[in-house]
């Protein structure tokens, strides 16, 4: 393992008031040798105020921009401080700290650029919705069609990566970093790998697709990957050029 | 409609595709918008390309076409989209400008703040 690198990792959080001091908890607990950085995505709730209190770095939104743009910040603060390796973990409880110290370790010990937690390569007990088994369904079959390469879970909020991609993502047109980026990064030859994690129910509160979403993040992703295709392509063309 | 008037619509409809594309790629564009006003080009697109639909649109909503007066509507529907996709376009950099300066403003407090513990210490 390359001890050298920094590591960081970014959660962004959105009134996870009830949730928040447990994942603190858990972090110090099992992934205590990695720096991180709380983005707070404009909460109106005491999400700001418990980590204040904790001792933690919180970077404060100072309104609510979605779940994609607080992972942006957070790139962007990984980039600016000079970080070899970013970690996106969520805050609504479902990820387990353990997995991260064995995900880094897996970055470092291998050639790929970026492991996703994956809640499907290997049978982890995860029990999805109908409509989001759909789409994972949908969106894996389509990366495999377009890119060649097979991703089981392109929705998963638990990534491991490199700063070159982090530096990709954070440049680049994307919603919430899910199967439209990696179309994108796998198309300009970044290795992405999948790696089992676990995955528990949600603590408190909802998930951030609505029933609005279950209509409007296909739409958004299919012609988010189709802009990708194009851009790739322009892009590639211009560096011949 | 005649096939002039279709030929003209089909070419005007594919600049404004690209264009929105383009408009996206350049973050100029919010998805969101990018995805209504590509959704009603295509729209228009097959509408305008197929006058069995649009016959068939005609009679549900009780209009009788005039072959000249579809022509003129296109041509006037596809002045206002330009209009609202520059509208949109307008919107979508402001709203991006508005997060540039949201990010900025909370990396700025970070470093303000790491400023100040270093000076406590």
């Amino acid at each position: 393992m390359d001890n050298q690198s920094k590591i960081l990792v970014v959660v962004p959080a959105y009134n996870e008031e009830k949730t928040i001091a447990t994942i603190v908890d858990n972090l110090k607990q099992q992934a205590s040798e990695f720096n991180r950085i709380f983005v707070n995505d404009g909460s109106t709730d005491h999400t700001a105020e418990i980590l204040h209190t904790l001792g933690e770095n919180v970077i404060s939104l100072p309104c609510n921009l979605g779940y994609g743009r607080a992972l942006q910040t957070g790139m962007l603060y990984g980039l600016k401080h000079g970080y070899d390796i970013l970690v996106f973990f969520d805050a609504d409880g479902q990820h387990v700290a353990t997995d991260i110290p064995v995900m880094v370790s897996q970055l470092q010990n291998s050639d790929a650029d970026m492991f996703i937690g994956s809640r499907f390569v290997d049978d982890t007990g995860y029990k999805a919705s109908f409509e989001r088994k759909v789409g994972m369904v949908v969106f894996s079959g389509l990366i495999r069609i377009i890119t060649g390469q097979r991703i089981y879970d392109s929705t998963s909020g638990f990534k491991v990566m490199r700063s070159k991609v982090a530096k990709l993502l954070s440049e680049g047109v994307f919603s919430d970093f899910t199967a439209e980026s990696l179309i994108n990064l796998v198309l300009r030859g970044i290795k992405i790998q999948e790696y089992p994690i676990t995955v528990k129910q949600r603590l408190h509160g909802e998930s951030m697709h609505s029933f609005r979403s279950i209509i409007t993040y296909p739409l958004k992703t299919l012609f988010l990957i189709f802009v990708g295709i194009v851009d790739v392509y322009f892009n590639k063309k211009e560096d011949k050029g | 409609m005649s096939l002039h008037s279709i030929i003209i619509i089909e070419i005007v409809c594919i600049f404004l595709i690209s264009w929105i594309i383009n408009l996206t790629r350049a973050k100029k564009l919010y998805v969101g918008f990018s995805v209504i006003w590509f959704l009603t080009v295509v729209g228009l697109m097959t509408l305008s390309a197929s006058p069995f639909l649009l016959e068939w649109l005609g009679k549900i909503l009780g209009i009788t076409i005039i072959d000249s007066v579809v022509a003129m509507m296109c041509y006037m529907f596809i002045f206002i989209l330009i209009v609202l996709i520059n509208l949109s376009k307008q919107v979508s950099i402001l709203a991006n400008n508005v997060t540039q300066i949201a990010q900025s403003i909370a990396l700025e407090k970070d470093t303000a703040a790491t400023h100040d513990s270093q000076k406590n210490a």
